[in-house]
């Protein structure tokens, strides 16, 4: 077991704390289990005139052991069609970028993971982010390709497979 | 080790929502340190101009040399420590409680009713059995300070400008420890600001005369300690086993193990040097200890977790160690009992989703019929309106 209150452990009970106070709207987050705050499990609904409206999408939060000096990383549970989220769930955003790793340049450096960036910022970061996709860095070609040259038929992919998470 | 048994151990500047005073959750706030958001501990000022605590901003730039909210570039050796700022926290930190307790609007409330349960509702507050009546009256002490009371220069006591410049002042010249009944009344309140167990003394009008000014404005240091420099990462692995026996801390594990503990040394060591209260070396080797702890279990967790993945994936289940942490092998088994759930109570769902098609296409025919009554009660308003106009027509 690590020591009661390691700087990492503080700072997250801080941030549950806030988030359960403050809740954001359309989104939840909270630890998967009473021992453990460093995974935390978070449900972020579909943004609004959105192709994901109505969706909801579960995702894991991973953070490591010197939070908040690195970033977690961001895993979505629900399958989702997404230019800026991998096959597999992981999430490609510049907030969970640590600001050493980016040779190209193609984020500046104020958009990147910073000790003062949280929890909070990251899931609206995210939410934003679905709402409104990166063209520039794409994780998943085939969702950036359809969504950049027929967004009819990236809007009717992205709603059958939300069709299909909800299982209906 | 169960955090939801401690969340409320953790202060956070939105304890100051429900008293009497929200806006010192602003104050509180502004103590903290951005990076660890708990209150500053050995406060340093950056370049740019901002505070944080001495561990957290080193441990930052060791990583990068940015100050994190502007970005600047900011280096090690242009740190500078803030020793009055650290008084304030602490006396902040120390009395928090105290002053929650005292702003707090069920105490309020209760302090309109007859002294008796006031005293109880204190002494359960407390808790340690410590009847404390002057956190009551030093509220009403607040109170009347905002009424623009003036402080007697002599007594410290405060009371209105014509009181101080009629009687009380040359009474106050003529006898300093001035033990008028007002001056008593008084000076019990005062006690609001000190500890409980310091109120009992302070009755007496002779501490009241002498302001307790705590503050400390030279660290604890018995000996001027340098600070070390930077670790050269390019040392040989000799060299560093060297430094590292030199300030008798372990000599085991990998090259990268070695700076890294090299490394978090130099920061608590340093950072130690920007506290009012240094602590011992020894203290600081332990908390190194307790830090390396922390991140070997972190990574043997996520080793254990990569193995049971591993072992999932190829189907052998002999793996005896159960998993401590959430990993993948637990995610599927959630999703699983999500897909049995949906195919245990399909039948349920397709009946709701019957019942509330059927509503809606009920509340669809009504509101058609709706729309077809007001359609008719339109069509007789207009036959009314033509009737009446007729009617008009035919009078004029």
């Amino acid at each position: 077991m690590p020591p009661k209150f390691s700087t990492a452990h503080k700072r997250l009970l801080r941030e549950l704390k806030e988030i359960t106070k403050n809740p954001i709207d359309g989104i939840i987050a909270s630890p998967l289990n009473d021992n453990d705050l460093f995974h935390w499990r978070c449900i972020i609904t579909g943004p609004n005139d959105t192709p994901y409206e109505f969706g909801i999408f579960e995702a894991i939060l991973n953070f490591p052991s010197d939070y908040p000096l690195s970033p977690p990383t961001m895993k979505f549970l629900t399958p989702i069609f997404h230019p800026n989220i991998y096959k597999d769930g992981k999430v490609c955003i510049s907030i969970l970028h640590s600001p050493g790793n980016d040779p190209l340049n193609y984020e500046s450096a104020d958009e990147r993971w910073g000790p003062l960036q949280s929890i909070e910022k990251i899931l609206l970061s995210v939410s934003s982010m679905i709402a409104d996709p990166n063209p520039n860095s794409p994780a998943n070609i085939d969702a950036a390709v359809l969504w950049r040259n027929n967004k009819d038929k990236y809007n009717e992919t992205v709603k059958k497979l939300v069709i299909d998470s909800l299982s209906l | 080790m169960n955090f939801n048994s401690n969340i409320n151990e953790v202060s956070d500047p939105s304890d100051w929502d429900n008293c009497k005073l929200p806006s010192l959750s602003n104050l509180d706030s502004l103590l903290r340190c951005q990076i660890c958001k708990d209150f500053l501990n050995a406060p340093v000022l950056t370049n740019c101009g901002h505070v944080f605590c001495s561990i957290c901003i080193r441990r930052t730039i060791s990583n990068s040399n940015k100050c994190p909210l502007c970005l600047e570039e900011t280096y090690e050796s242009s740190l500078r420590k803030v020793l009055i700022l650290d008084n304030i926290v602490k006396w902040f930190n120390n009395n928090r409680n105290d002053l929650l307790k005292n702003l707090s609007i069920d105490l309020v409330n209760d302090s309109q009713n007859d002294s008796s349960s006031d005293i109880s509702v204190i002494s359960e507050l407390n808790g340690n059995g410590n009847v404390n009546v002057n956190g009551n009256e030093g509220k009403k002490e607040k109170e009347e300070v905002q009424d623009n009371l003036v402080e007697c220069p002599i007594c410290g006591v405060f009371m209105t400008p014509d009181e101080i410049q009629g009687k009380h002042i040359d009474q106050c010249l003529k006898n300093p420890n001035g033990s008028t009944n007002r001056n008593t009344k008084r000076t019990t309140s005062r006690s609001f600001f000190k500890n409980s167990s310091s109120s009992d003394e302070s009755t007496t009008p002779k501490n009241t005369k002498k302001r307790q000014i705590n503050i400390q404005l030279q660290p604890n240091s018995i000996k001027k300690k340098q600070r070390i420099p930077n670790l050269d990462t390019s040392i040989s692995t000799n060299k560093l086993k060297e430094k590292l026996n030199y300030y008798k801390l372990p000599i085991n594990g990998k090259r990268n193990e070695l700076e890294q503990r090299m490394k978090e040394f130099i920061n608590l060591y340093n950072a130690n040097l920007d506290s009012i209260n240094p602590v011992s070396d020894i203290s600081l080797i332990s908390k190194l200890k307790k830090w390396e702890s922390l991140i070997n279990n972190n990574i043997h967790s996520q080793n254990n977790n990569n193995i049971h993945s591993d072992t999932n994936s190829n189907n052998s289940s002999a793996n005896s160690s159960p998993p401590i942490t959430f990993d993948e092998e637990t995610i599927r088994r959630h999703q699983n009992e999500h897909k049995s759930w949906n195919k245990k109570n399909k039948n349920h769902y397709e009946d709701l989703i019957k019942i509330a098609r059927m509503n809606m296409q009920k509340q669809k025919n009504k509101q058609l019929i709706n729309n077809e009554d007001n359609n008719n009660n339109n069509k007789h308003h207009i036959d009314d309106d033509e009737l009446s106009d007729i009617d008009t027509e035919l009078i004029t």
